[in-house]
């Protein structure tokens, strides 16, 4: 079993319990590691890498959405290939591109920890937009101003509560919003 | 919004579990049931006799064949729940489920003169089945494709066509208990038939509901 197979799985398994510190650094090693698969199937379809990292976070939400469906006494790497496998396929279709070479499964590559200066995603944005208001002012708060539930809860005048719903529900339709787009 | 303030939101978010398919199911299953129990109970009501019926061969055959769609089915909404499975590997045992109905069709052709067979396998009101059926699958379909939506299936019409297999086994299930029409060729016909229209029913709304 790989070193990244182990670091990750664990930091899944840990972060399962309520590790808060775990999941952040399990995110953000994954960010690295689907900007490489991503940028390189890519490129292997023959397309420029100009939406890599739309479809980075686009995966990174679904990982976040979807984390149960991974078993833990299976491996996690064939799970994650196969969570932004799914991302990509969709991505590619919904763009109107050919899928060129079948995305049978996902090669190993070096992580690509930086994102491209001057690329900056926007898809997220454009969803955020659209959210109800409570929600979009909620994931605002959290993601742009980088605040906390208490202080978005402060600084909004909700219940803490209703923030973690509220942040949840946002989530859940930003995913599916990206799901369900058509960028043309 | 950067990479990284998406990170510290989800991380903001990660307290909160998310719904897994198989507790899903646990809950929603029987809570559907109970609809279509109460239809049932409403609209149709048990066979009068039900209890003779338990010690005939066909009946038993009859609500064996729906359970076994089922259950098979339900345990495969858990397979295609998680997104490394392949739709097509779930599928590809399902023709098993037919073979008890096969082996009764041939007793059937044993126990039946041949003028006889026609008679049997259009029984009395066919067309109770195909509406029936359906109708007493609607509420576990719900409950099937809400489960199934917690997980993340590779592909959203063949995770709904399961769904729609396993509700479609439900309602069979629960409308055998008034159907008098017990011969493995009616429930070949008819029975197969209407389990199939829920199981399109539910490739449709999977592809709409499924997606993620």
């Amino acid at each position: 079993m790989s070193d990244l197979e182990q670091e990750l799985a664990g930091w899944m398994r840990v972060a399962r319990d309520g590790d808060e510190t775990a999941y952040r650094h399990l995110l953000g090693a994954l960010a690295g590691l689907l900007r490489g698969w991503v940028r390189r199937e890519l490129s292997r379809q023959g397309y420029g890498v100009a939406d890599a990292e739309d479809i980075v976070q686009e995966t990174l939400l679904a990982v976040h959405l979807k984390r149960e469906t991974w078993d833990a006494d299976r491996a996690i790497l064939p799970w994650l290939r196969a969570v932004t496998r799914h991302k990509l396929i969709d991505n590619l279709r919904r763009r109107g591109r050919r899928i060129m070479v079948p995305i049978d499964d996902l090669v190993e590559v070096l992580p690509a920890p930086e994102a491209d200066e001057g690329l900056s995603p926007a898809a997220l944005d454009r969803h955020l937009a659209k959210l109800p208001s409570g929600q979009e002012r909620v994931v605002r708060a959290i993601s742009v101003d980088g605040l906390s539930i208490s202080e978005t809860a402060i600084t909004l005048a909700m219940k803490e509560g209703a923030v973690r719903v509220a942040l949840h529900r946002g989530l859940a339709a930003l995913a599916k919003a990206a799901s369900r787009d058509d960028p043309s | 919004m950067k990479t990284e303030e998406l990170i510290g939101t989800l991380v903001a978010d990660h307290h909160r579990k998310p719904l897994v398919t198989g507790r899903t199911l646990c809950g929603a299953v029987p809570l559907a049931l109970l609809v279509s129990a109460c239809l049932f109970a409403w609209l149709l009501g048990a066979r009068p006799d039900f209890g003779a019926a338990l010690t005939s061969w066909r009946y038993l055959l009859k609500l064996l064949m729906a359970a076994a769609i089922a259950a098979t089915a339900t345990a495969c909404l858990l397979h295609l729940a998680r997104p490394q499975h392949r739709a097509d590997s779930a599928f590809r045992w399902l023709p098993l489920l037919a073979l008890p109905l096969l082996a009764g069709f041939v007793m059937e052709m044993a126990a039946l003169p041949s003028d006889r067979w026609l008679t049997a396998a259009i029984g009395n009101q066919p067309y109770f089945c195909l509406i029936f059926v359906p109708l007493l699958s609607l509420a576990p379909l719900a409950a099937t494709l809400w489960a199934l939506r917690q997980g993340a299936p590779q592909s959203p019409g063949a995770g709904g066509a399961m769904a729609g297999l396993a509700a479609g086994g439900m309602g069979a299930v629960v409308f055998a208990l008034h159907c008098d029409n017990d011969s493995p060729f009616y429930v070949a016909i008819w029975y197969l038939g209407a389990i199939g229209i829920v199981t399109l029913l539910g490739t449709f709304l999977g592809r709409r509901v499924l997606r993620w």
